[in-house]
């Protein structure tokens, strides 16, 4: 029984050189490495592509499909809100209609900003759904895999860290829409703030608040400026008195390489974790083969595993990049 | 020993000249994966990403074929070897920048 134990051991541990290390047993190329090892690894890799996306019941059964939900942002922005000693955020069902109304206009007229072509201000979808506010805020995303890809990024640029971060603040709305912007498939992510008029007149009492019947009905409001240098404006209304519009600074700057490469792993979907994890393992084999050949000088009749190794590296390099949207 | 010193010059020479092209033909590669990539991104039309990700991925391959025929030790097993990669990498780049 021992020997026997003892001989499987050794079957196993043969099994394993075989499979990874070259040597003279493998012909100085590990199976692993070879052609049928490689048609292994693909068969591997879809499988768990469709496993992963059917567990996380992602949009599409192959590929790296999005996995962005509404409460996941609003959880996410409310932790990061908690994180700084702030109160969270309520989700308010007429903001969600509101940010799903702006994501609608979006596809439908084709643009990618805070104001429509038209002059239209994300303040009307407020309106829209008659959300009366004394601030208001809009946060857009584009073109990211996650939930947490997309607050991450918020995070990381001033003006949208300033919305999530605004005490003023009280409610909030989401919503994620699928759809075809700029000829291109995409999913746009519209985050809304607000503070709505009731909550302003009862915390303010020497306030005559109620500002909130400003918001207009008509498409195109006057006198909203975009926002330039700072994150926050001051919109003047018809009837002269203010209201505090929030919206971030227009941040293209934002690029991939600003994010770390852990944040990338963090913020990647499962399918695309499952992805990397065996390229990586692919392209760790392939180096440590292309070493042990290079230092033993062994003559051998195989393809060269370096070449294969810089394709695998790339490859993991554009896997991690994917769900790097941007935000506005 | 003069002719041996001779002989071992020039097979350093040999060995610095496989190295070069080696180099070269590797890098010609990777400028062309990054190329490929470049230009997939730009790209919003579906067919033509898809139609750069199969060109590339041929490209690996007949990349491969050339590159084992310089060095004239090109067999089956050379070309089984560089079809599976290239498979996988369409597959990878199909399940990056597809809608599957």
């Amino acid at each position: 029984m021992f020997f026997g134990h003892k001989d499987n051991l050794e079957k196993i541990e043969d099994f394993i050189l075989k499979l990874t290390y070259p040597h003279e047993h493998n012909n100085h190329r590990p199976h692993a490495i070879r052609s049928q090892g490689v048609l292994f690894f693909l068969v591997v890799i879809i499988l768990l592509q469709v496993v992963s996306n059917v567990a996380t019941k992602s949009s599409s059964v192959l590929g790296f499909a999005t996995n962005i939900s509404e409460t996941e942002v609003i959880n996410l922005t409310n932790g990061q809100r908690g994180q700084n000693g702030l109160a969270g955020l309520k989700t308010n069902s007429s903001l969600n209609k509101a940010a799903a109304l702006k994501a609608k206009d979006m596809l439908e007229d084709d643009y990618w900003a805070h104001f429509a072509p038209d002059g239209t201000s994300p303040w009307y979808f407020f309106g829209m759904v008659n959300y009366k506010y004394t601030w208001a805020g809009e946060n857009l995303a584009r073109d990211f895999a996650t939930s947490s890809g997309v607050v991450s990024a918020w995070m990381a640029s001033s003006g949208h860290r300033a919305n999530i971060l605004n005490s003023n603040f009280t409610e909030i709305g989401v919503a994620v829409v699928d759809g075809n912007l700029e000829g291109e498939d995409t999913t746009l992510v519209v985050q809304l703030f607000g503070r709505p008029v009731t909550v302003a007149a009862a915390s303010e009492t020497t306030s005559d608040s109620g500002t909130g019947e400003k918001v207009k009905a008509s498409k195109v409001e006057a006198n909203i400026k975009l926002p330039t240098e700072e994150p926050k404006v001051v919109a003047q209304t018809e009837s002269e008195n203010q209201e505090e519009i929030a919206a971030p600074k227009v941040d293209n700057s934002l690029n991939i390489a600003s994010l770390p490469p852990f944040s990338l792993v963090k913020n990647a979907t499962t399918s695309q974790k499952v992805t990397v994890s065996l390229l990586f393992m692919m392209f760790a084999l392939l180096v440590f083969d292309s070493v042990v050949v290079f230092r033993k000088r062994h003559l051998r009749i195989g393809s060269h595993s370096l070449a294969h190794a810089s394709m695998i590296l790339l490859l993991i390099i554009i896997s991690l990049l994917y769900g790097s949207g941007s935000v506005l | 020993m003069e002719a041996d010193q001779s002989s071992k010059k020039i097979e350093d020479q040999d060995v610095d000249k496989h190295r070069r092209e080696h180099f070269a033909q590797y890098l010609l590669l990777i400028i062309i994966f990054v190329f490929s990539v470049t230009i997939i991104w730009q790209l919003k039309n579906t067919n033509s990403k898809l139609l750069v990700i199969t060109a590339f991925s041929l490209v690996y391959l007949l990349w491969g074929v050339w590159h084992h025929q310089e060095e004239r030790n090109f067999t089956l097993s050379h070309f089984l070897e560089y079809l599976m990669i290239s498979i996988l990498i369409f597959l990878v780049l199909a399940f990056t920048f597809l809608p599957i």
